[in-house]
């Protein structure tokens, strides 16, 4: 039997990380696998899907992009600001970079393996409360949430804030004004249900969004070899649901927005410059190794 | 062996008490260097976070010791047999502890051996190839607070046995 | 499989502790699922269970009542309640429920409230010739309190799980707190009146200004500690640190804290959360068994199946919530029954803010019920008292309370009118 542990609700309208388990799924019951989905947290948070990938006891895990860097940084290339120009320039430097490769050789130690790299939702955008963003100074008086260090660095090069705040409070300090916005994909306030408080997007393209797919390479190493060829047709099959769903799903992301009565700023591919420029030295912040940027950078600029 | 077990168990207890004190201050210092930063500095540091809830899980798990010690955990029930050294009270003892054994005992096994591939597998020894990405330092220096405080317990758990002779003769 | 009950029964009435109950049944029902070898995600399971950055305002609002207590900010605050309604019949009866009213602005915690006031009330009340089990009872349903007017652990807690804001929550708290304080100060009056409860008189309470004074910084607390949410100076879980800053600072204007003070709280507070701490890690082996046998989507299809809508699926979470609040420690029974229902709760319809003040309300009520009271627990173990005997005394408290939460769950605009005036997004 081969367990998916979800990330999201499986909802096949608003989860490009569900979209993509589902065709695999459904791939792989098609050569006579057994399958089962599990709902997101039946078998635990990220930390924990991670252990049980490495132990053999989960097959695959939709996982955080974090769980993989967590042994190598190298993969933090993906969120560096506008390293990608669409999903398709994203396959081009994966494909070009060698990259799964790559991962793939640092993480075998921990008995993992990265099978794919799975948009969430269109790119990620500025999402705020009150603040209507259009340009870097719009963004001057605002204080927002930020990950890691890298986009501490990058609200700050873009002459805003950056603050910590657990994601579970995020909700309860953009209320208050702990916090004015957070960087994420146009669906992401829909599927949490913020879109009361919530009251902008701005279409700035900043990152994919992305989900880790990570097997145990256990099993896929035992895998006979018809099924291991199965496995890695699904995941084509997969890779390409996800990228249909994709091309609609920017534009019924947006919408849906609307619908609920957040006001979408579209960004023209100057005004999206203007962020992209600012953002360059972010790129040196320390997320990952400066070797490693330049791998991640020449391959963009050679695919572009 | 009954002396050796019970001042082993008053040093544990004793380093266990002043590190909880110690890592629930820093917890309370963290959260406030979080709150203070966000409106000090333009770059506030990312560690807060991580660092704040890590100290909070030591204090929990050392603190899981020390209410141990104490005898302070919550019970449904107070048992229903007399007090030791009556032979029944000895049984109900004995079976607190065998209920103790079964939770702690599994959790110490896999922390040090795999399911597949035995030490080199264990929970701390995957751990320690994940880097906690804030701090940089492997993940096994924080986790390895869960076989701590498992092996405080388990001895807190001999000293019980130990501090009363039984009347069958042993030191338990 | 069958084993399992008799095993639980066997422990039960051995006398184990609740954490290694619970931790030794889940151990065991793992091998007879034929699941041993699941048992190796246990040391991760333990550790990321725990690792929950809301967890954290279990912690700091104990350690603010340790602190409180230690400094004579608790002692300032029994005075003022004293000074106001100490001269009617059954005068300490009021000042327990009126302190405690005062010490909820500040803590988020009916345990800590319990645990810092019982050790003061009961000898004194009993002092002036109440009944030992009466004056333990009125402390420990008062101590409910803490938890509905804001700040409030389990409130953090609920809005991590549902995304409800918890700044909405706390606003929404306020009134019903307010209401519970009420109406147990119309039970107390009336047993007062019963059984001839002594009256205070006028020349026992001490006088109102003077007390009033000594008593302002510690009731400007509460002021600052929702101040700093509200303005939004700090999320709810950091408020839980700013509550402890300002119990410090505010202890400074009372008996002050010595060193050794100070690290006696650390401890005391390190131990009542590792007695929570190990009961969260037990539970969290049985919700990996659940999670792994998919029981979860069963029971939540199952009560699907039966067709309860809106007010009725309210009133039918109200009972399991009642239950589960009896055998379960607050924040186990919120992890686990949280994801179960509310989502299909919000589905049909149902406010999540309005909910939460509902389900938190629920579940305290089970901090005073047997068999496992943990406000009882604390208040038995603290003033010496038969814990039995002594939830035989708080059963018209609970009857109250039971009285409230149907008109807390029936009424919504209780609970939803503060939030929706405050210009928080509810229904
Ligand atoms: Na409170
Ligand atoms: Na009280």
């Amino acid at each position: 039997e081969v367990k998916i542990a979800l990330d999201t609700k499986p909802d096949l309208e608003t989860s490009g990380s569900y979209n993509w388990a589902y065709a695999f799924g459904n791939a792989l019951k098609a050569a006579g696998m057994e399958v089962r989905e599990l709902p997101r947290g039946a078998v635990g948070n990220e930390a924990e899907k991670f252990d049980q990938v490495s132990t053999g006891l989960l097959e695959v895990s939709l996982s955080d992009v974090r769980a993989v860097a967590q042994v190598d940084p190298f993969i933090y290339g993906v969120r560096l600001p506008y390293i990608f120009d669409d999903v398709a320039h994203m396959d081009r430097v994966v494909a070009e970079g060698n990259i799964f490769e790559r991962v793939n050789k640092s993480i075998a130690n921990q008995d993992v393996k990265l099978l794919a790299l799975v948009p969430l939702g269109p790119s990620s955008g500025i999402i705020t409360t009150t603040a209507v963003v259009r340009k870097p100074e719009d963004m001057s008086d605002l204080r927002m949430r930020a990950l890691d260090d890298a986009q501490i660095a990058m609200y700050r090069a873009w002459g805003s804030t950056g603050t910590v705040v657990a994601w579970g409070e995020v909700p309860s300090g953009l209320q208050t004004g702990v916090i004015d916005g957070y960087l994420n994909s146009p669906f992401v306030p829909i599927m949490f249900g913020q879109t009361d408080f919530v009251k902008n997007f701005s279409d700035a393209g900043v990152i994919i969004p992305l989900r880790a797919v990570l097997v145990s390479k256990s099993w896929y190493d035992g895998l006979s070899e018809s099924d291991r060829a199965a496995v890695d047709t699904a995941v084509k099959t997969a890779d390409a649901a996800t990228r249909t769903w994709l091309g609609s799903a920017t534009n019924s992301a947006l919408a849906a927005l609307e619908a609920k009565g957040v006001t979408v700023q579209r960004l023209s591919p100057e005004e999206r410059d203007a962020f992209r420029k600012l953002s360059e030295p972010v790129y040196h912040s320390g997320l990952l190794p400066e070797e490693d940027v330049k791998v991640w950078t020449e391959v963009s600029a050679k695919t572009r | 062996m009954k002396h050796l077990i019970l001042s082993l168990d008053a040093a544990l207890h004793a380093v266990a008490r002043r590190a909880a004190v110690l890592t629930l201050a820093l917890m309370f210092l963290t959260v406030m260097i979080q709150v203070i930063a966000r409106y000090a500095f333009s770059a506030p540091p990312v560690w807060t976070e991580d660092v704040a809830r890590y100290m909070m899980v030591w204090t929990g798990l050392l603190g899981a010791t020390l209410s141990f010690k104490a005898r302070a955990d919550a019970v449904l029930m107070s048992s229903v047999f007399p007090d030791r050294p009556h032979g029944l009270g000895l049984l109900a003892e004995a079976i607190q502890a065998a209920a103790v054994l079964t939770f702690i005992l599994p959790v110490l096994y896999f922390c040090f051996i795999g399911l597949r591939g035995g030490f080199a597998k264990g929970y701390l020894a995957r751990q320690a190839g994940l880097t906690a990405d804030t701090l940089g330092i492997p993940m096994a220096w924080i986790a390895v607070i869960v076989p701590i405080a498992m092996l405080v317990i388990l001895v807190h758990l001999a000293a019980r046995w130990a501090e009363q002779p039984t009347k069958f003769g042993g030191h338990g | 499989m069958w084993l399992i009950p008799i095993i639980f029964v066997i422990l039960l009435i051995s006398g184990t502790a609740f954490a290694y109950l619970m931790g030794a049944v889940s151990v065991v029902a793992f091998v007879a699922a034929g699941k041993a070898q699941y048992l190796s995600v246990l040391p991760q399971r333990i550790f990321a269970q725990l690792d929950v950055f809301a967890f954290m305002a279990m912690p700091l609002f104990i350690l603010t009542a340790e602190i409180m207590s230690r400094a004579g900010v608790t002692r300032s605050l029994i005075d003022f309640s004293l000074s106001v309604v100490g001269r009617f019949k059954g005068g300490l009866g009021h000042v327990n429920i009126l302190t405690s009213v005062f010490f909820a602005g500040i803590s988020g915690s009916a345990i800590a409230d319990s645990a810092a006031l019982s050790r003061t009330f009961v000898p004194a009340m009993e002092a002036k010739g109440y009944d030992r089990y009466y004056a333990g009872a009125i402390t420990a349903a008062s101590s409910m309190i803490g938890p509905i007017i804001p700040p409030s652990i389990i409130m953090i807690i609920y809005g991590g799980l549902t995304g409800a804001s918890v700044a909405a929550l706390f606003v929404a708290g306020i009134i019903p707190g307010l209401l519970l304080a009420a109406a147990l100060m119309v039970l107390n009056a009336i047993i007062a009146v019963l059984r001839n409860h002594p009256g205070g008189s006028a020349d026992d309470a001490p006088a109102f200004l003077p007390s009033l004074i000594k008593a302002t910084p510690a009731l400007c607390l509460p002021i600052v500690i929702l101040g700093s949410l509200v303005f939004g100076l700090a999320t709810p879980t950091e408020g839980s640190a700013i509550a402890v800053l300002v119990a410090l600072i505010a202890g400074q204007a009372y008996d002050g804290l010595s060193r050794a003070a100070l690290v006696d709280a650390l401890e005391a507070t390190a131990r009542m959360t590792g007695a929570i701490f190990i009961i969260l890690a037990a539970i969290s082996v049985l919700g990996y068994l659940a999670g792994q046998m998919g029981w979860p989507s069963a029971l939540a299809d199952w009560v699907e199946s039966i067709g309860l809508t809106g007010t009725r699926y309210l009133f039918f979470l109200i009972g399991i919530f009642l239950v589960a609040g009896m055998f379960m420690d607050t924040p186990v029974a919120l992890t686990l029954l949280i994801p179960l229902f509310v989502p299909q709760a919000v589905a049909q319809g149902i406010d999540p803010v309005h909910l939460g003040i509902v389900l938190c309300f629920n579940l305290c009520i089970g901090l005073i019920t047997p068999p496992l009271g943990k406000c009882l627990v604390v208040v038995a173990a603290l003033t010496r008292l038969n814990y039995w005997r002594l939830a035989y005394a708080t059963l018209p408290f609970i009857a109250v309370q039971v009285l409230l939460l149907l008109a807390l769950a029936y009424w919504p605009s209780i609970s939803l009118t503060l939030p929706r005036l405050t210009g928080f997004s509810v229904n």
